[in-house]
């Protein structure tokens, strides 16, 4: 077993010695490994959307009968890379009639809160980059900046069909992020902390031995939340079926229809940043974060328990993409607003009645 | 209904109307032919879409014929309910401007048919509520259709 | 059949000019969900539609022009171009009308492997408009399993059988082009049985998925006196509730000594529009069933002269093609080039229903209904 996270502190702290060993005074050498370690998130981050581009590739073709991409490098695996590098390439048509400023502004609000969102996710032991004791709330906040970057895409593309889609995206997030954090709240109540670090620790353990104590599988309150928070994240991230805001077939690409070159590539690592986000968020949340099932104890390090239920959750996610069709627009925000949103409320009563049992 | 039987009731409401003969080594389907004149046709479709016994409900296609010397437009008809066919002409001696009444109140679907004959053949149907060129484009000079329509020459020719 | 449509009044059918006000949507020519380059401005007021009127011609190459400057047997690849998803059937359609003229039997195996290909054909156009709604309506999955996986079968089929994928001609006036190579028959009976599972997983799939029933349920509804009247014809009309196909009702080839059912819809909506089509897949695998046993070696084209004249006088053939009564009307002055061709082509007549069927429902149910009605473009402009 090898737990990434004690080593990191440790090279860290070497790093810094050696800083400060050299003659850089205590603070700079704290602010220059914060700033090391800001990167390397930054950069893993940055990585992420193209394993998942690369996955759904694959797991799409192998649902569809044929292969994927197979040519550059072995199975392709070089292919979405060489797709980045063509994105950059590209020259980055601004459409005549579009507000420049807005079309330019677009992308960059839609991507800079992923990369802040990753913070307070604790990817294992020892792993979580900023444990802050707010961190589910900061995550719901940062992450809805994006939906601003999408209606500006939206509205700055001087396009019909880009607009229909911008504010279709906007009222479909803001409906959706709210059952969203309400699914979120029963875990909260249980475990009485924000913080994402604390919520996964708190599910370590073992009932009779045998079932984790992961929420997901607290009686109906655990798996009524998960569903919720499963089925908003997905409209959340504007996946199929809830892609309405860039319904190929109606809206042509919708929101991102004027964007090309490196602009419609930060949309794209956008998407799929969030994708993994959620994923982890619901690892965290729900599935004990790096807590090990079936396997003894101490076989696997934590990080690659997390990693495992995360891309088992956002080959969820691709599942579906590939088997629904897409729903109306109209029909989505009834779902919403009829069936999610009285259902999470229930569930927070239901949890509150729990905790309540639980104190006496 | 054999055609006999369907020449008979029509015959029966408008006495000018005519069978066109079969001729002999010509090949010619089944089905009934009818001569119209251009004013008696919307009366005419009126009867045979309505009239209970006829029930002409489904107007299959509708055609122009350039016969150098005149048009010919050229209705088949089918009736849903009794199974039987009927095909009407009607002859457009003025060949400067060709013009027979609209049936699109008739039968629906004789909308871009007839839409189609104005825009290929140059025949203008009166009282079609929508009559512009539908396959070429607005400013198309002619109709392509008619015999002594003269291609523009292309690097081909 | 104990069926009529009622005398309703005209004025219910009879469209309208568009409205002035409202906000303008010009969908296509290059859109994703036109299918081709059909262009459809629509008018809108809030999300409902108050207006659509699809314009067409952008794919327009003058086929009856044309044809009055080919030979009767050169027409065939013509026809080949019009509705490019189901080549096979315009060649027929071609043919009967000819052989019409020229009164000539056909041999058995050849009207045997008309209706095979046939009907292959019309399972091959079926899985394409299944594939392609199923992108319309945001299911992608189903477009590469059926046109990717089923259809590319068929067309290997068509390549062994013939030597072309797309462009056939290979029903002949008389016949057929050529036997088939040998094992052929096997192998069509070997596909016909997978089929029959294809056609399960496609109802498993998308057919009965909710999200797809909830898109196409009740959307779109056409009653069949709306869709007599505007003359539509096959699938789309079946749908309507209203039991009309050409191969019942003006029996042509050997169809009526095969058993076949026609599927028909209640309502007239999407759904049923795209369930009487997976319906007819199961029917035309059938009656290929059926033309494989009964299937005799023998002679497949017709003893016709090298040359040959057809008579003066006038021939009208049509047939079931996969989207609807297509015919062809043909008018021989008795030169070896027709005087006047006239198809009569199902997509071009009920696509102009769309005037009427997009009215007051809402923007998101355009491509829904657009796709639900089945059209190819090549077919439409001609």
């Amino acid at each position: 077993m090898f737990e990434l996270g004690p080593a990191l502190h440790h090279a860290f702290e070497l790093l810094r010695g050696f800083a400060v060993s050299h003659g850089m005074s205590r603070d700079a050498a704290l602010l220059l490994s914060k700033i090391i370690q800001a990167n390397i998130l930054v950069l893993g981050v940055a990585v992420i959307p193209m394993v998942l581009v690369y996955a759904e590739r694959k797991v799409s073709a192998f649902m569809q009968a044929r292969l994927g991409p197979m040519h550059v490098g072995p199975w392709g695996i070089l292919q979405t890379f060489a797709d980045g590098v063509k994105l950059m390439l590209k020259e980055d048509v601004v459409p005549a009639g579009a507000d420049k400023w807005v079309h330019f502004l677009a992308p960059v609000v839609a991507v800079a809160p992923v990369f802040v969102c990753f913070a307070p996710v604790p990817f294992g032991q020892g792993l979580t980059p900023v444990d802050l004791d707010t961190g589910v709330l900061f995550i719901f906040a940062v992450s809805g900046v994006s939906t601003i970057g999408i209606l500006l895409g939206g509205w700055g593309s001087g396009n019909k069909f880009s607009m229909l889609g911008g504010l279709r995206a906007a009222a479909q997030l803001l409906s959706y992020e709210i059952p969203r954090v309400l699914s979120v709240i029963p875990v909260l109540m249980w475990y009485g902390s924000m913080s994402l670090g604390t919520i996964a620790l708190a599910q370590h353990g073992r009932w009779l031995g045998i079932l984790p104590k992961w929420f997901i599988f607290y009686p109906v309150i655990g798996q009524i939340a998960f569903l919720i928070f499963l089925i908003s994240s997905v409209a959340e991230t504007n996946r199929t079926p809830f892609d309405i805001p860039e319904a190929e077939s109606e809206l042509v690409a919708g929101f991102h229809t004027e964007f090309s070159g490196l602009k419609f590539a930060l949309f794209f690592l956008a998407e799929y940043a969030y994708v993994f986000l959620a994923s982890a968020m619901g690892t965290a949340l729900f599935l004990g974060g790096g807590d090990g099932f079936l396997l003894p104890n101490g076989i696997l390090p934590s990080w690659i328990w997390f990693l495992l239920k995360t891309f088992a959750l956002v080959f969820l996610f691709l599942w579906f993409r590939w088997t629904y069709p897409r729903l109306r627009i109209d029909r989505l925000m009834q779902f919403c607003w009829k069936f999610l949103m009285p259902w999470s409320f229930v569930n927070i009563a239901l949890t509150g009645l729990l905790v309540l049992v639980r104190q006496r | 209904m054999t055609n006999d039987e369907i020449l008979a009731v029509i015959t029966g409401k408008f006495p000018e109307i005519q069978a066109i003969p079969k001729v002999q080594g010509q090949a010619r389907g089944d089905e009934l032919y009818l001569s119209v004149p251009a004013q008696k046709l919307p009366e005419l479709c009126r009867f045979l879409r309505f009239d209970p016994p006829l029930a002409f409900d489904f107007l299959s296609f509708v055609t122009s014929v350039d016969w150098k010397d005149r048009y010919e437009v050229v209705y088949y008809l089918v009736s849903t309910l009794h199974k039987h066919k009927l095909v009407l002409k009607v002859n457009l001696a003025d060949r400067a401007t060709p013009e027979v009444p609209t049936v699109t109140d008739v039968w629906a679907g004789a909308d871009w048919q007839e839409r189609e004959i104005f825009d290929l053949m140059g025949i203008t149907f009166r009282g079609h509520y929508n009559l512009r060129r539908i396959l070429l484009p607005d400013d198309w000079e002619g109709h392509p259709l008619r015999k002594d329509y003269v291609p523009t020459p292309d690097r081909y020719d | 059949m104990s069926q009529t449509t009622t005398p309703a009044s005209a004025a219910d059918v009879f469209p309208q000019a568009p409205p002035e006000k409202g906000m303008f949507i010009s969908l296509g020519p290059q859109h994703p969900s036109t299918h081709g380059v059909l262009r459809v401005a629509i008018t809108v007021d809030g999300e409902t539609v108050t207006s659509a009127q699809p314009d067409i011609g952008y794919l327009h190459r003058a086929t009856e022009k044309l044809a009055e400057k080919r030979t009767y047997p050169q027409i065939i690849v013509l026809t080949d171009r019009l509705d490019y998803l189901a080549a096979m059937t315009n060649n027929w359609s071609y043919c009967l009308a000819v052989e019409k003229m020229l009164a000539v039997p056909i041999p058995e195996r050849a009207e045997y492997l008309r209706i095979i290909v046939g009907e292959l054909q019309r399972i091959a156009s079926h899985c394409v408009f299944l594939g392609t709604y199923g992108i319309d309506i945001g299911a992608y999955t189903p477009f590469l399993v059926a046109f990717g996986r089923e259809r590319e079968r068929i067309l290997d089929l068509f390549e062994e059988l013939c030597g072309a994928r797309l462009t056939y001609n290979y029903i002949r006036i008389g016949g057929v082009m050529a036997d088939t190579p040998a094992g052929w028959e096997k192998k069509v009976r070997e596909f016909v049985k997978e089929m029959w599972g294809h056609i399960q997983e496609y109802d498993t799939l998308l057919t009965y998925n909710p999200i797809f029933m909830d898109r196409t349920q009740n959307i779109g509804l056409m009653t069949p006196e709306m869709a007599v009247a505007w003359g539509i014809t096959g699938p789309n009309l079946r749908a309507t509730g209203f039991r009309a196909d050409v191969r019942k009702d003006d029996p042509y080839s050997l169809y009526p000594q095969l058993k076949f059912d026609i599927p028909v819809g209640k309502q007239g909506d999407c759904w049923e529009r795209y369930q009487v089509r997976v319906s007819e897949m199961r029917e035309s695998l059938k009656m290929i069933e059926q033309c494989l046993d009964r299937i005799q070696p023998g002679e497949w084209m017709a003893k016709l002269p090298k040359v040959y004249r057809v008579p003066a006088g006038e021939g009208y053939g049509h047939l079931e093609a996969p989207r609807g009564d297509l015919g062809f009307y043909i008018i021989s002055d008795g030169s070896p080039s027709p005087y006047r061709m006239h198809i009569r082509a199902p997509s071009f007549i009920n696509l102009q229903v769309l005037q009427q069927l997009l009215k007051g429902w809402k923007v998101a149910d355009v491509v829904a209904i657009l796709g639900s009605v089945d059209i190819v473009l090549g077919e439409v402009d001609r």
